[in-house]
């Protein structure tokens, strides 16, 4: 059990992936799989290392929407792993969606080199 | 008369099956370009390797507000994403040349659309809604020509 997410737990993508989570697919050893590659995408696209910002201390204050974009795309591994733990199909795809969009919208913000500063300085 | 290529150089889909001879290549299909800069929040200026000029390109299915209507925050978040970058321009063949002769295109930056981008920020409305909250001119829906 190493939880080896920078600035994504386990805890933050198995709440996001709602309480009918798969068990195999949310636990720390299937999320450890994915979060780093999640992180190294975020960092990509944005064109920063928050990684690296984040282990050297960024304030919690505002950091958090690092966790929240990274969370919600490993929320969608989780959901993808096995869609049949869920009351209903919909509930899967509404999961995915929401996760989906949120995601999205973290990033775009994330991209904005204003915004980086921002992170950066609080 | 001759086309002014120098104030239009696209050619609308019209314009093209009426065999106008152009000067440069036209743009028909995706291409990938360097944007140079950043007008404003709906338009950019690019380079692309087989023109010999920069030309204005506009987002295809977004309305960002008018630099003198608060525009500004639109246009510095593409600014620092996508100004000096390169971008995928996505052509709809239907929809090639806008208003003033601009290209028309989906702008897509490292896989994301910068036009739902600037929607989802609530930077820019989708086309069809760019009139959402106006007052409408009642003189102009109301006016008895119409029926006419």
């Amino acid at each position: 059990m190493a939880d080896v997410g920078i600035y994504t737990k386990s805890a933050d993508i198995q709440a996001r992936a709602g309480e009918n989570a798969p068990a195999v697919s949310k636990a720390v050893a299937a999320t450890d799989v994915y979060v780093l590659n999640v992180e190294s995408l975020i960092n990509s696209l944005t064109r920063f290392n928050w990684s690296d910002a984040f282990t050297a201390g960024l304030n919690a204050d505002v950091g958090g929407i690092l966790t929240e974009a990274s969370a919600c795309l490993c929320a969608i591994y989780v959901i993808m792993g096995d869609m049949n733990a869920y009351t209903t199909r919909i509930e899967a795809e509404d999961l995915i969606n929401v996760n989906r969009d949120k995601a999205l919208f973290a990033i775009s913000i994330l991209r904005d080199k204003k915004v980086q500063k921002f992170i950066q300085e609080a | 008369m001759a086309h002014d290529f120098v104030k239009f150089p696209e050619l609308t889909n019209s314009q093209l099956q009426e065999h106008i001879v152009s000067p440069f290549p036209q743009i028909t299909e995706d291409i990938r370009v360097e944007v140079i800069k950043v007008i404003d929040g709906d338009t950019i200026k690019v380079r692309w390797d087989m023109r010999d000029f920069d030309f204005p390109v506009r987002f295809l299915d977004i309305n960002a507000p008018e630099m003198s209507e608060g525009g500004g925050e639109a246009r510095d978040y593409l600014k620092g994403v996508i100004e000096g970058e390169e971008v995928e321009l996505q052509i709809d063949p239907n929809q090639r040349v806008g208003k003033y002769g601009r290209l028309l295109a989906k702008i897509i930056s490292l896989g994301m659309d910068m036009g739902e981008t600037m929607m989802r920020l609530g930077l820019a409305k989708s086309f069809e809604n760019r009139n959402e909250g106006q007052i409408p001119d009642l003189n102009k829906e109301t006016r008895i020509e119409q029926w006419l």
